[in-house]
């Protein structure tokens, strides 16, 4: 056991951990189970969490790596009265149905809207290329992210 | 992988002491995002490699310095004029993986579907490794096999070194997936450079389809001092396809490896030819 | 086709637990695993047709940290079927909790329960197990040959409805059929075709891999929380395979992180609750990726013989279909599988002279289960290729040949009482079928107008452009059933507790718009509750596409009974007959004159003031019928033909769905079944060894698209109405993966004349085709 401290959704937290532990390990025994496990290969997206404003898989993330980092997770981004954008749209457009992959795209999409508020459809593309959805096809998903860039707002329908 | 401890040093010499000092048993590690790959299950001490201060791409006298921890999305989102390297990363799996993998990461260990270091043979990179003296290899020494048989205790990849594409200079990469995001089945790189309308210096790696990535002389042969031309590349391509090993991956044949080998060695020496005549 | 005017159905409101999903709220079963929970790891065999000969635990059992280690030396022996159907299933009982005997590489040898994975996997390490190797049956045509190995040769192994089952010839399931006289019907037609297809493995990948965990409570009842498609057959299932009452078992489905058939089986369920009955602490399972796509259940592989027959004027004179399912290990829903290959396709196309010969083998493979499409999948494949290939010879167009051949409404077809689930069907006419517009509408936004022959197309790069025409069922007739209960609360809002088990689908939502519609009363105050085996009546589960067509029945008919019961209470606070009186938003009103109370009023009465009671009831439903949703599909794609590379350029799926009780999620059901069916047919396909182990159980070599990946894709919701259905409605969940598969294959060969006969359609088989001229020899794959 080692003590690291990092800062988690805004605040700074210390956890003692094992040197082989994942971050998602860490996460989920913290009660932050928002972050999902499906592949724990680094290939499904599920878990994606933002470290240092960048979308990472918490899955093959060791716990160490995040040592004096900034980490965000899907508790932080949003709650019922005050959900994210994305969450709203992810929400109202349809493209929530099982929902398990929801949070990764929602992580993943807020670390590129952050970076580029007027993402192009290629970005999404881009950047989303990580995350898996077995149940929509996409095409909600797409709708939904395609809403929450500043380019669908210049254009009046947002 | 079996850790037993981790240690974060914040300075090069630090790591490289820490390195010695454990000997066999350290591990670097930088993004990480290659241990899924990893069978070894004997007591490791993670080394953080991350947080050394390597990471950053400078451009001296026509040469890019490309820290070895920097990430593949920095090498994708760097703008230039010169830069190639982005072609390559924009291709690289899938963007959380782009946001951790690091350019010394996937070019210490080589597997048969890296990217990098296709790319890296055929723009004859030097990669610097920092040990008790820095000594630098080029890429075609360097991927000769594993790399891992170049570096002594302590020693690191620091610095990967790119040329600058000039005028009359041409670079393409190529993988061929199944879906975007798709382990590669096969990987070519062709940079060429022209002068007179001639074809004055080329240089063709492949990956992928072969156990190891590497360049293809007989191709590069074939072409040296030639005038360019969609004709010539299916010519010195088949003169010089069969110094290579063809390996399928994937559930493809080794004869349809060499197949796809053939035609995409053909579509990047056309994308570089076009680069470098300005089109 | 007629409109209705509703208030709640067919109106894209908020998916009820959409929010709460996309915050990351505590939803499936994995986040709710207790700190203490035990976990649970499986020892599997190395080998795909092995016996055990020695096996040693001792090192396990006696590691600190190690609560229990399950064999088949330690736990009962009780065949039974992991298949989550009705009872008596239609699968056979070839299956125990542990065996000694190894049937697939990744069959269960021993099961660990320790403090930390790290542990149970040290302690699966410890146990030392030696094997007979026995000869290993990797194809169908080898599972069928004299003399071969046989796969189930245990005494107990039977099945329980009266219907085919020889495991000494390693046949799982046989249905034989025939209408009117094929040979007669190949004789009269101007033009036959005669081919073989084949249909490949494929896995669900849902994106929650299966888990459950299982606690024992001061009762000493086992609380399974499962991710399951079926709570009570998986109740039911575990109760056998413990021997233990029914009573003592508890089984709660929370969300459900995608199921698509997987999760219609039994997969962890009997060793989670053998583990906490052995251990009493709470114990968890769950599947990692690689055990997800060789352990739980796959598509039925299928072997395929068509032979059609058609007069120049079009007219079909016969259809003759033999199916060869490959079961895998164990033969989980094989004979309904191939069944409904046979009976959820013949319809489609009138024809007076039909044989369908159907067969489940087993081999030492991973085992099919549900899938999505189930059996018809594999089927359309077929079928839709071949009825390109026969317009051909008679020189029609294919569309145009569908379009006169496709059953209409008011048709009925004499498969639908020859072929059930495992036996007889219900005689049923059409009463919606929009299939014809669906074909008109598609190929207007294809653009078939602009098709032109391949030997018309030149250059690297050729487009094509292919069509399939689908049908699927909704529910099974006479055999399943749902049920729900439905009461009032004092603010006017109701619980709706179901059976019917919500995987993602959003049936949650869809059910509670049908009760909010038949109550007058909005969305939000319907708080639903699903799945629990204590606390909500029982529902068959969700599959067979039945959920919105039969448990929608079952809400409305219960939501039926108790506004009469609401009209009842207010005629008694207004002082008038309850015909007097009517229901408008969320109030009891007299029809004509004043006077109104508000349901909330309504409900206070009712439980305090006069006459008290709890506003309730409880229905249950099973249908005579299954209509059948239907489907035209339309894609263009472009081969690279110095690759053989297959793009697809756009799809457009037109379905009829009869009324669309939520047309988003509808077309998300589309949608994501299409997507499936894109990468069924293009990239996603098991490559196996010589001893038949799995070398690509990740999806890193396992490939499905991602948002990169997706083409242009247009869905058509064409709206009938389906008098039999709640407002309208039929299902829509399966029927859209069974055409990517087909109209991939004829648009191929629209581009550049290749006729792929075997899936998936990879780059190197489009090329070795172009090099041969079209067609490769057709090859049993896997």
């Amino acid at each position: 056991m080692k003590t690291i401290t990092f800062t988690l959704n805004g605040r700074e937290r210390s956890f003692d951990i094992e040197p082989d532990e994942t971050l998602i390990d860490l996460l989920r025994r913290s009660n932050l189970t928002g972050t999902k496990r499906g592949c724990d290969t680094g290939m499904c997206g599920s878990c994606a969490v933002i470290m240092d404003d960048r979308a990472v898989n918490a899955c093959i993330l060791f716990a160490f790596q995040a040592d004096g980092r900034t980490i965000e997770t899907i508790e932080g981004v949003g709650d019922f009265d005050s959900p994210h954008p994305l969450q709203t749209a992810m929400a109202d457009t349809g493209a929530v149905q099982c929902g398990f992959c929801t949070p990764g795209i929602v992580m993943t999409a807020n670390a590129l809207l952050r970076q580029k508020p007027d993402a192009a459809e290629e970005d999404f593309n881009q950047h989303l290329d990580g995350n898996l959805c077995r149940c929509t096809g996409y095409v909600k998903i797409k709708e939904a992210l395609l809403s929450c860039s500043a380019r669908a707002a210049d254009k009046g329908d947002a | 992988m079996n850790y037993i401890d981790f240690k974060s040093p914040t300075q090069l010499d630090e790591a490289r002491t820490l390195l010695k000092e454990l000997g066999e048993s350290a591990m670097p590690v930088a993004g990480s995002t290659l241990h899924v790959f990893l069978r070894d299950e004997s007591p490791k001490v993670a080394v953080d490699i991350a947080r050394l201060g390597l990471s950053g791409i400078r451009l001296v006298d026509g040469i890019f310095h490309i820290g070895a921890t920097t990430t593949v999305t920095a090498l994708h989102e760097h703008d230039q004029p010169g830069w190639v390297l982005d072609r390559v990363a924009s291709e690289f799996v899938t963007q959380p993986i782009r946001n951790m993998a690091t350019i010394g990461g996937s070019s210490v260990r080589v597997f048969p579907w890296s990217d990098l270091p296709v790319a890296l043979l055929a723009l004859n990179a030097a990669m610097v490794i920092t040990g008790d003296e820095e000594r630098t290899l080029d890429a075609e020494t360097f991927f000769a096999s594993q790399p891992f048989h170049h570096f002594a205790l302590g020693d690191l990849l620091t610095s990967v070194r790119v040329p600058a594409l000039t005028a009359g200079q041409g670079f393409a990469y190529l993988k061929d997936r199944r879906t975007s995001t798709d382990f590669s089945r096969c990987t070519v790189a062709a940079w060429l450079s022209l002068e007179d309308g001639k074809i004055a210096g080329v240089r063709v790696a492949v990956g992928a389809a072969v156990p190891m990535p590497c360049r293809m002389p007989d191709v590069e042969q074939a072409l040296m001092g030639a005038r360019p031309g969609p004709k010539k590349f299916e010519e010195a391509v088949q003169a010089g396809l069969d110094t290579a090993r063809w390996k399928g991956l994937h559930g493809i044949s080794d004869e349809y490896a060499r197949h796809l080998a053939s035609i995409l060695i053909v579509d990047v020496l056309n994308r570089a030819h076009q680069e470098a005549k300005g089109e | 086709m007629s409109k209705r005017n509703f208030n709640v159905v067919n109106k894209p409101l908020r998916k009820i637990d959409a929010m709460s999903l996309a915050l990351g709220k505590p939803s499936y079963v994995g986040d709710f695993k207790p700190a203490d929970a035990l976990i649970i790891k499986m020892l599997t065999s190395p080998h795909a047709h092995a016996r055990i000969t020695s096996i040693d635990i001792s090192g396990a059992e006696t590691m600190p940290g190690v609560h229990a280690v399950l064999y088949y030396g330690n736990v009962p022996r009780i065949a039974h079927t992991t298949a989550g159907q009705g009872y008596p299933e239609p699968s056979p009982y070839d299956t125990f909790m542990f065996d000694s005997k190894m049937r697939f590489v990744g069959d269960r040898v021993a099961a660990v329960a320790a403090e930390t994975t790290k542990i149970a996997e040290a302690a699966l390490k410890a146990i030392k197990v030696e094997y007979e190797v026995l000869q290993p049956v990797l194809r169908i045509q080898d599972a069928m040959k004299d003399g071969a190995p046989v796969i189930h040769d245990e005494p107990e192994a039977r099945a329980v409805i009266p219907v085919p089952y020889e495991p000494k010839k390693n046949m799982a399931a046989k249905v034989d059929m025939e209408i009117g006289d094929l040979e007669k019907g190949l004789a009269e037609a101007d033009e036959t075709i005669d081919f073989q297809y084949y249909n490949h493995y494929a896995q669900h990948c849902p994106i929650e891999p299966h888990v459950s965990m299982a606690w024992v409570d001061r009762e000493d009842r086992i609380i399974i929380t499962t991710s399951t498609q079926v709570p009570f057959h998986c109740r039911r299932i575990v109760a056998q395979t413990l021997d233990i009452p029914v009573r003592q078992i508890r089984v709660i489905k929370p969300r459900i992180g995608g199921g698509f058939g997987a999760k219609q089986e039994i997969v962890l369920e009997d060793v989670v609750a053998m583990m906490a009955l052995r251990t009493k602490r709470p114990v968890y399972w769950e599947y990692t990726r690689a055990e997800e796509f060789i352990s739980s259940r796959t598509r039925h592989p299928m072997l395929m013989r068509l032979r059609l027959g058609a007069k120049k004027d079009g007219t079909i004179t016969a259809m003759g279909l033999d199916c060869t399912s490959n079961t895998g290990w164990n033969g989980s829903q094989g004979l309904t599988v191939v069944c409904n290959s046979g009976s959820k396709m013949l319809p489609l196309y009138r024809c007076d002279n039909i044989h369908f010969l159907g067969m489940a083998v087993y081999t030492n493979l991973p085992a099919g289960g549900a899938y999505r499409g189930y059996g018809a999948t594999q089927s359309a494949f077929a079928f839709e290729s071949a009825m390109d290939e026969l317009a051909d010879k008679i020189g029609m167009d294919p569309l145009q040949f569908r379009a006169m051949n496709h059953i209409k409404s008011g048709d009925t077809s004499p498969v639908f009482r020859a072929l059930g689930e495992g036996r007889e069907g219900v005689d049923q006419a059409i009463t919606s079928c929009e299939l014809a517009r669906c074909i008109k509408a598609g190929a207007k936004e294809i653009g078939w107008k602009k098709r032109k022959p391949h030997t018309s197309k030149k250059g690297r790069y050729r487009r094509g452009i292919g069509m399939a025409c689908l049908m699927q069922g909704s529910a099974i007739p006479e055999i399943d059933m749902g049920a729900a209960t439905l009461k009032m609360n004092e603010d006017g809002s109701f619980n709706l507790l179901m059976g019917a088990t919500d995987l993602g689908t959003g049936s949650d939502t869809v059910l509670a718009q049908i009760t909010a519609e038949q109550l007058g009363t909005t969305l939000d105050k319907i708080i639903v509750y699903s799945s629990d085996t204590d606390m909500t009546p029982f529902d068959v589960g969700a599959y067979a596409s039945s959920t919105t067509y039969l448990s929608g029945q079952a809400v409305q008919n219960v939501a039926l009974k108790v506004s009469k019961q609401i009209l009842k209470v207010g005629a008694d606070m207004l002082d008038c007959k309850a015909s007097e009186l009517k229901i408008k938003d969320s109030k009891v009103v007299r029809k004509q004159g004043d006077g109104e109370v508000t349901f909330s009023e309504i409900a206070l009465y009712s439980m305090y003031s006069a006459n008290q009671f709890q506003i309730g009831d409880i229905s249950s439903k099973i249908v005579h019928h299954s209509p059948p949703p239907f489907a035209a599909h339309f894609v263009e794609v472009e081969v690279d033909t110095y690759t053989g590379h297959v793009r697809v350029v756009k799809y457009v799926a037109a379905a009829d769905c009869g009324t669309p009780i939520h047309p988003r999620l509808a077309e998300g059901q589309v949608e994501g079944a299409v997507m499936n069916g894109i990468c069924y047919a293009l990239t996603e396909e098991y490559l196996f060894n010589d001893k038949g182990r799995m070398l690509n159980a990740n999806f890193g070599d396992y490939k499905l698209y991602t948002l990169s990946d997706l083409p242009e894709m247009k869905t058509i919701l064409v709206p009938s109405y389906e008098k039999t259905g709640p407002y309208g409605a039929k299902s829509v969940a399966e029927i859209g993966i069974n055409g990517p598969l087909p109209a991939i294959a004829n648009a191929i060969h629209n581009a550049c004349g290749v006729r792929l006969r075997t899936g998936p359609f990879t780059a190197e088989k489009v090329w070795r085709a172009l090099q041969a001229g079209g067609e490769i020899p057709f090859e049993e794959g896997h």
